[in-house]
């Protein structure tokens, strides 16, 4: 059983960002305060944004890959290289827009904790879930 | 030699990232787990450029390195610092050899029996003809004319998930805004006693103007390397933020820069957005023939484009300029409404929500 | 081996690799007198010595070597220049850094001056002469 040295430290890569998902998963879930529930909210989005961008690499055989840039003229031998070596672009591209819409949700689930905070007095959603109304 | 470098690299990075994240998860006082996410952060920032993503680095370090711990420091000071949890020192350690030891494992397991992620050598078919005819002056029919690719497939290719995903971040703002309606605060601004002393106040002066040129160097070359609109709207949105800490609100009050003079730059910004996007169909309204919304360059059919070309050479990009330059705007004004409204005193807000009903101007 | 460097490029490269060790050094001494000093003031001033001497040497000897490695082409003044930069700024930046720090712990209390000899600012904040 010969592991492929390469294949083992992208698995390593991988099977840490199930660990921080599933360690966000455990801090949105079983931490009471509602602080500690937005920090690991942020962790789990970019877990899942680096999920997308590993999804997108590529290993050219015996020489670098290149991200989606094309920084020579476009003759068709530069373009074919470009197209054999360059990084997939498309998942890059969705995870701009994933990571602008987290910190938009994020940025109102601050002020709404505020507001929360000046209604209740507290950020502990134990607290919180005892009172009525 | 080489490649194995960069995978030790991004191991060594990932690994260093399920550290900080068990640290973030477990502290129970928040201001260190804000730094502690903060810390993971970086390691995946650094992460993302050896994935060869450097689109991703630049828009996700001023966000998560400046803008997420600075909103969650506001939020922190206006609410509770401590958690309240009891936790032990043994379970903190447990967990750290735990998770690493797990880590390393089951990447040896998946990767002995074969069953692990392999790096292909090959990307898919709609990866391969968006990279073909991101920059492809003998397809003009269907290239995009612009070098870069992942800015080409933002704002050309799939325009209109960037459109919505606008519409998404101004409702955000919109819904913010909304929740502290009706709170107005003015106060006269103290050389002497408000902000923090002269040293930082004269280092700020000297930062703020190199901050606020990169940010829109970062915006206006997103055509042709690494960069866009929103990279350079978050680069630029440090500079606001930066100015608030060390001047102080006062400050904003006294150069006359309020909330409804950010929501107007805003509004004009994705106004800007707006009009490229019908700018090619207004102008083929006057030609007489086809176009479509979100047009970059002539189509089959819609024979207007921008020009992708300019004097010597200079590539332009078509729409993704304006488009790039625009965002940068609306997205700087959207960050610094929130920051502006986080910087209210929360005894002034207490006192207005204290009196009950809307308040009279 | 003849064609990879000339004399210059050999001094550019031990010179940047020199200034690299000194960094290596200062950050070492910085991580011992984090852990071993009393008090928050003596330990914010080894961490600005690791900033310093850790974060800028090294990368004006970074930029040196980039200037000095013949077989990286036209890119290695990319990264000669941005490294040179960053070493600029670092330098602007981690002082005032530190310095709003102290200010701001010994202004709210967080952190108590111990062992202490004299405390000037504490007898200027008594008297009223500063905030």
């Amino acid at each position: 059983m010969s592991i492929n040295p390469l294949s083992f430290l992208l698995s390593i890569v991988f099977m840490s960002m199930v660990v921080n998902t599933a360690l966000a998963l455990y801090g949105i879930l079983a931490r009471p305060s509602l602080i500690k529930k937005i920090i690991a909210l942020t962790i789990l989005g970019d877990s899942a944004n680096t999920f997308a961008i590993i999804v997108g690499f590529r290993q050219p055989p015996n020489t670098n890959p290149i991200p989606p840039v094309m920084l020579w003229k476009p003759t068709p031998q530069n373009i074919d290289y470009f197209v054999s070596h360059a990084v997939d672009p498309l998942p890059q591209a969705l995870v701009l827009t994933a990571i602008v819409i987290g910190l938009a949700v994020t940025l109102f689930l601050v002020f709404l904790t505020i507001q929360i905070y000046r209604q209740y007095g507290t950020t502990d959603v134990r607290k919180i879930a005892k009172l009525r109304g | 030699m080489n490649l194995l470098l960069y995978y030790v690299l991004m191991a060594l990075c990932s690994l260093g990232s399920v550290i900080a994240v068990v640290f973030a998860i477990i502290e129970r006082d928040l201001l260190k787990a804000v730094l502690f996410s903060a810390i993971q952060s970086t390691l995946y920032a650094f992460l993302y450029y050896l994935l060869m993503a450097p689109d991703i680095v630049l828009t996700y370090i001023p966000v998560s390195v400046g803008l997420y711990p600075a909103v969650i420091l506001f939020l922190i000071k206006k609410t509770e610092r401590f958690e309240n949890v009891e936790t032990k020192r043994s379970v903190l350690l447990s967990s750290l050899v735990l998770t690493i030891t797990f880590v390393i494992v089951s990447a040896a397991v998946i990767a002995g029996r074969g069953i692990g992620p392999i790096p292909t050598p090959d990307v898919r078919f709609l990866a391969a003809w968006y990279l073909g005819t991101t920059f492809n002056p003998s397809i003009q029919l269907v290239s995009a004319m612009a070098p870069e690719g992942v800015t080409s497939i933002v704002w050309d290719y799939r325009g209109l998930d960037t459109v919505f995903e606008t519409a998404v971040l101004f409702l955000a703002i919109i819904a913010s805004v909304a929740l502290m309606r009706g709170i107005e605060h003015k106060g006269v601004y103290d050389e002497l006693k408000h902000g923090m002393s002269l040293i930082g106040k004269t280092v700020t002066k000297i930062v703020v103007p190199l901050i606020i040129g990169v940010g829109i160097s970062i915006a206006l070359h997103g055509h042709l390397t690494p960069g866009g609109g929103f990279q350079g709207g978050s680069a630029l949105a440090v500079a606001p933020l930066l100015v608030l800490v060390i001047f102080s609100k006062y400050f904003f009050d006294k150069v006359g820069f309020t909330k409804g003079k950010a929501l107007a730059i805003r509004s004009s910004g994705l106004l800007g957005v707006g009009l490229t996007s019908f700018a090619i169909v207004i102008a083929a309204l006057f030609a007489r023939s086809g176009a479509y919304i979100l047009q970059n360059q002539p189509r089959v059919g819609a024979p207007i484009g921008f020009p992708w070309k300019g004097i010597d050479g200079v590539l332009l990009g078509g729409s993704l300029l304006s488009f790039n330059a625009c965002e940068a705007m609306a997205v700087c004004a959207g960050f610094v409404i929130l920051f502006l409204l986080l910087a209210i005193p929360e005894e002034y807000v207490r006192k207005v929500l204290a009196q009950g009903g809307e308040h009279e101007h | 081996m003849n064609d990879m460097a000339s004399v210059l490029d050999w001094v550019l490269v031990l010179l940047g690799e020199v200034l690299v060790s000194i960094g290596v050094f200062f950050d070492v001494v910085a991580a011992i007198g984090m852990l071993r000093f009393p008090n928050f003031f003596v330990r914010l001033h080894a961490a600005t010595i690791g900033a310093i001497g850790g974060a800028f040497v090294p990368l004006i000897g970074v930029a040196l070597i980039a200037a000095g490695c013949d077989f990286l082409g036209p890119y290695r003044w990319f990264i000669s220049g941005a490294a040179a930069i960053t070493a600029i700024l670092v330098l602007m930046l981690a002082p005032v850094g530190s310095h709003l720090l102290a200010k701001a712990a010994h202004e709210s209390r967080a952190a108590v001056v111990e062992p202490k000899v004299v405390d000037f600012l504490e007898e200027d904040r008594v008297r009223g002469e500063t905030r």
